[in-house]
Formats: structure tokens, C-alpha cells, sequence
């Protein structure tokens, strides 16, 4: 059973680009008094800035929406992810997916009141957990290599590769190999130190001497070390918004 | 017949002098009915000279077959056809009684003392009797050729009917199952629950109610090949009043079918899912939603069909994604049904979006 040690009210959001799917949650959640203020987005774009802004607790997250889908939030949100996030979708194919991409339940449309139960109070029970102690932010990383032990700031490093379970540290010219996959390490690390910019590099933003437009339209990420790496498009406007060179004000 | 292999050549050579061999030793049985009648002539000449008098007949076999296979018997009777035919009678006959008179000058096998006369007046005596057994012989060869050249075309059209037959059960089956797309059923009763959690009971019974026709259409009447156009319309509509609830605002539809239209005759689930992909690839990929209009029309003795969506444009590539094999299905079933005369053409319109156009002969109304 869920422990009550937390005190103050859960905020939700809920995103579903069907207001009837958003309304069977809306409806439940304000029966709960340990629940606070539910916001509801329509889409994943909307999503991104309201959690940006208003960092809820909980998220509540449709797979299948337009332009911008569930695992397309999560993965431009990085360590800004909400620390319970429940998936609800009718498609039970992508519950591994959800999992692997830190989803706390996956609920399958349509569901019972006491599914839903299930689901938030696996959530209260993690978001009293996280009050309790509150996940650290990790200043330095240990890795062990060849009968070796190197203690990494977090600062030191330039820019992290994924390469399958492993991530690769790229600390000047050295690189350093962990143990530990590209989100999990995401999550650790300083939400606003680094940013993601492809789905599998993570960049140190003061590493970052600037962007630059190729010939085939798409952009690069220059290095102060000169190194050049790709932007994906989709994570280009997030680069840019935490970079302060957001195109709208241009 | 164009590339026969030598080995194959020398069998089928080997076959045609088997066979007329043994219509030469048939022949040369009166030989032993002449025995019993107590004659006595040089039978083993008078044998060999049955037996090789057969041999302008087996020459001519394949040309024979030929001509049969160019100009089918009993069934193409053009001048051409005829000439041909009779012409060829005529020469093996004429080419035959030479054979046969100069074989007999040759072999002499009734052991006439002199000579049986000059080579022209012996073939002109045989002359109208070899005509005659060519005649016959050449029409049981034509009737060979006709048999198995029928049976060849049984066959034939037998697999033909089977292919059509299995394409039509395929496209019905994904017609089935596309209506039977699951996630459309759970977001439809997902959407009723949260009406119903938000105490809105009628609206809850009403979508129920659209849910059950729509499934009692696609449940009862999917081996219907033609439906009339109306019940298309209406079953589109229960599917749009489905969707204008889970997607609201997001969704705008027009519908414009003139009520003379609506008696005629069209492929059953014609409308429904090209409309269920105009929603997929132009509203649903849209956080603003967007717009869709169905239309029909007629032009002297064609329907129009035009199902329009005002989204995203066709990638260069459509024809191989998932538009372009969803589209080759509903091409299948309309080529079942019309063979070449219907059109089928999805574009991207000057004024952007999507539009899909199917082009129909008028059936009875």
C-alpha cells in the first residue's frame, strides 16, 4: 500500500490529444485529495513547455500524438523528465519501450477505476520515496578502467556518446568508457549543464563554441576542442532554447 | 515451339515415326486379309511398301501441327484459315499418291510381269483415293489438336478463376481486418468511459449505439461486393460521428453526395476507409487538426469519388510507404471487379493536402 509521508498535494499532468481520453483521467484524479493542481496539454510540444514551466509531479503521457509522440517528450526533456511518469495508451506493443524509457505503469485504454488506483498509487509511493531522499545530482563520476580509478567532475566533461550499454566520456582528449546507458547517465547528471542533441550524444552546453548551418541543410554543433557534431533536428529547438538563441526572437 | 532443344527435337522425331510406323503396319493388314483369300504375291515387298508409303505423312506431321496451332480447327473459319487448311489436304494427298505410285514402280510388289505403266498414269489412278485418306487422316489430326488444345484452355482458365478467387477472399479479409482495427475500438470505448465518468450518460448510449452499427455493417455485410452508394454514406457517417467525438474541433468533415447519386451501385467499404486514412495521414499527424471533404459525382456514364485532406503532402516516395500499399489493396478489389475500367489516383492538389480520386463506370441505378 501507498504511504502518505508526503504532505504536500501532488500536481498531474495530463497529455492526450483527445479531450475525452484527458477527461476519464481528469474525472479521477480530483476525487483524490492527496491530488493538487491538474493541468492538461493536447499535445507533446505543449507538454514540453508546461513541464518546463511548471514541473509537475506526475505525468500522465499518450503514446500516439501528433508531430510530437510520448517517447519524443521524454527524450527532449532528459533530465527534466517528471519523476513519476504513467504511459496510457490502447496500444499494448509499446509497453517495453515505456519501460526502457523510465515509465513508472503503463496503462492500457480503456481502464477500471481500480487499475488506475494500482497506477497512482505506485506513483504516490515513488514521489514519497523521492521527498524522502531526493535523488542527488552527481558531481563526479568514478570509472574504472584497466586496474585504474579516475574521478571525473562532471564539469570535465565535453561531450558523452552512446554506444549500446556503455557511455562513452569524451574528456578532452581522452575518452573514458561507463558502464551505464546514455539515459540513465542523463538523469544523474546536471539537467543544466548538458543537453541532449542527437538520440545518442549528450553535449556539455559550455563546451559549446557554437552551431553551424551545412550544405545539406542540417546543422552541426561546434566544439571549443573543434570537434563537430551532429544536431538532430528534432532536438534542435530545445538546443537552442537552452542555448538563448531561440529563433522566435530572432 | 521456338526453341526446341536438339535432344528433344530428335525425340519428338523419334514419337512421330513410331506412330505413323504403326498406322503403316494397320494399313498393311490387308496384306494378311489378301493371305487368307488364297492370293499369292511378294508380301514382304508388298508390306514395306505399305508401311513406307506413310512417309510424306509422317514428314508433313509437324507442319501439320503447326498450321492446326496457327489456324485452331472448328473454331477460326476465315477465308484464310480455310485456304490454308485445304490447301494443305490437297498438297499431302497430291504429294502422297506420287509416293505411293512411285513406290510401287519401284518395289513392283504385286510381281507384275512388266512394269506397272507410266509413273503419271498410275499416280493420277491413285489420286482421288489418297485425297480421300488424307482428307480423313488430316481431319483426325485437326481433332486431336482440338481436344488438347480445349483441354489447355480448361486449364487455364481454371487457374485464372482460382487466382482471381484468392485475391478477392485477401481483399476482403484486410477489409475486414482494417475495420477491425483494435485501436480504433479501444480509443472509441476509452472515449465512452470518459463520457460516462463524466456523467454524460445520453452522449455515452449514443456513441454505444454508433459503435454497434458500425460493427454490425462491418460484422454482416463484408462479402457484399456492391453496396449502393447511400449505405456507403451512412456507414461513413457512423464512423464520422465516431471520430468527430474522440477528435472534437480537430476534425472538420464535409460530406457532398447529390441524392440522384445515391441508388448507384459501388464497391462495398469503398468510402469509410479511404476516409479512415485521410484522418490517419491528414488530421491525426496535426496538433491543429484539420479538414476533410468527401465528394461524388457523375460525368455521362462515370461515378467520381473524391476524398480530399487538407494535411501534409505526399512524400516523393508515397507509392512504396504505407499509403501507397494500403491504396494497392483497394486497387486489387476495384481490378476484380471492373478489370481496366476504373482509375485510381491519389495526388497532391495546387492548392495543397491530399486528394484521392476513384473513377467508376455507372452502374444500373
Amino acid at each position: 500500500m501507498h504511504s502518505d509521508k508526503r504532505s504536500a498535494p501532488i500536481r498531474v499532468l495530463v497529455v492526450d490529444d483527445e479531450p475525452l481520453a484527458r477527461r476519464n483521467l481528469t474525472v479521477l484524479l480530483r476525487r483524490d485529495p492527496g491530488i493538487g493542481c491538474i493541468a492538461e496539454c493536447e499535445s507533446g510540444a505543449d507538454a514540453l513547455e508546461e513541464i518546463r514551466r511548471t514541473r509537475p509531479d506526475l505525468m500522465f503521457l499518450d503514446v500516439q500524438m501528433p508531430e510530437c509522440d510520448g517517447f519524443d517528450v521524454l527524450e527532449l526533456l532528459g533530465a527534466e523528465v517528471p519523476p513519476t511518469v504513467v504511459f496510457v495508451t490502447a496500444h499494448d506493443e509499446y509497453a517495453l519501450r515505456a519501460f526502457e524509457a523510465g515509465a513508472l505503469d503503463y496503462l492500457l485504454k480503456p481502464f477500471d477505476d481500480a487499475r488506475f488506483q494500482r497506477a497512482l498509487n505506485r506513483a504516490k509511493d515513488k514521489l514519497a520515496h523521492y521527498a524522502e531522499t531526493p535523488p542527488q545530482r552527481v558531481e563526479r563520476l568514478v570509472v574504472r578502467s584497466a586496474g585504474r580509478v579516475v574521478f571525473l567532475d562532471a564539469a570535465e566533461i565535453d561531450w558523452i556518446e552512446a554506444a549500446d550499454y556503455y557511455a562513452c566520456l569524451h574528456v578532452g582528449n581522452a575518452t573514458h568508457l561507463l558502464r551505464r546507458t546514455l539515459l540513465d547517465l542523463e538523469r544523474d547528471l546536471d539537467g543544466g549543464a548538458f543537453c541532449r542533441i542527437h538520440r545518442s550524444i549528450i553535449v556539455n552546453l559550455d563546451r559549446i563554441r557554437g552551431l553551424e548551418l551545412r550544405e545539406d541543410g542540417e546543422y552541426e554543433v561546434v566544439l571549443i576542442s573543434g570537434v563537430r557534431l551532429r544536431l538532430s533536428r528534432r532536438f534542435r529547438r530545445n538546443l537552442q532554447d537552452r542555448l538563448g538563441v531561440n529563433s522566435r526572437r530572432a | 515451339m521456338d526453341e526446341i532443344p536438339v535432344g528433344a527435337r530428335s525425340i519428338r522425331w523419334l514419337k512421330i515415326a513410331a506412330i505413323w510406323f504403326g498406322v503403316g503396319l494397320i494399313d498393311a493388314d490387308m496384306v494378311f486379309a489378301m493371305r487368307a483369300q488364297g492370293t499369292h504375291y511378294d508380301w514382304v515387298r508388298l508390306s514395306v511398301m505399305l508401311v513406307l508409303s506413310w512417309l510424306p505423312w509422317a514428314l508433313a506431321t509437324p507442319f501439320v501441327f503447326g498450321l492446326g496451332r496457327r489456324y485452331p480447327p472448328f473454331r477460326v473459319t476465315t477465308l484464310p484459315a480455310i485456304c490454308a487448311h485445304v490447301g494443305a489436304v490437297a498438297a499431302i494427298g497430291i504429294i502422297f499418291a506420287a509416293w505411293s505410285a512411285f513406290l510401287e514402280i519401284v518395289l513392283n510388289p504385286l510381281g507384275q510381269p512388266q512394269s506397272p505403266g507410266p509413273f503419271t498414269d498410275l499416280w493420277r489412278s491413285r489420286l482421288y483415293f489418297r485425297l480421300l485418306i488424307s482428307l480423313i487422316v488430316y481431319a483426325f489430326m485437326m481433332a486431336i489438336i482440338y481436344v488438347t488444345e480445349s483441354r489447355q484452355r480448361i486449364a487455364r482458365q481454371q487457374t485464372e478463376a482460382a487466382r482471381l478467387n484468392e485475391q478477392l477472399s485477401k481483399a476482403e479479409l484486410s477489409a475486414l481486418r482494417r475495420q477491425m482495427e483494435p485501436h480504433f475500438m479501444f480509443n472509441t470505448l476509452n472515449a465512452i468511459s470518459g463520457l460516462i465518468r463524466d456523467n454524460r450518460n445520453d452522449a455515452a448510449v449514443s456513441m454505444i449505439v454508433g459503435l454497434s452499427e458500425f460493427l454490425r455493417r462491418a460484422a454482416v455485410d463484408s462479402n457484399r461486393p456492391q453496396v449502393a452508394l447511400g449505405e456507403e454514406v451512412e456507414y461513413l457517417q457512423r464512423y464520422l460521428d465516431i471520430q468527430k467525438v474522440r477528435f472534437a474541433e480537430r476534425l472538420q468533415v464535409s460530406v457532398d453526395v447529390p441524392a440522384e447519386l445515391l441508388p448507384v451501385q459501388v464497391p462495398n467499404l469503398i468510402l469509410q476507409p479511404l476516409v479512415e486514412n485521410a484522418i490517419k495521414h491528414g488530421i491525426a499527424k496535426r496538433a491543429g487538426g484539420g479538414a476533410i471533404r468527401v465528394a461524388a459525382s457523375r460525368s455521362d456514364d462515370r461515378l467520381s469519388l473524391r476524398v480530399y485532406n487538407d494535411g501534409p503532402g505526399l512524400p516523393a516516395d508515397w507509392a512504396t510507404s504505407r499509403v501507397g500499399i494500403g491504396l494497392s489493396n483497394l486497387r486489387s478489389r476495384l481490378q476484380i471487379l471492373y478489370g481496366t475500367g476504373f482509375e485510381l489516383n491519389l495526388r497532391n492538389p495546387d492548392t495543397g493536402g491530399v486528394e484521392v480520386l476513384v473513377s467508376l463506370p455507372l452502374g444500373e441505378v
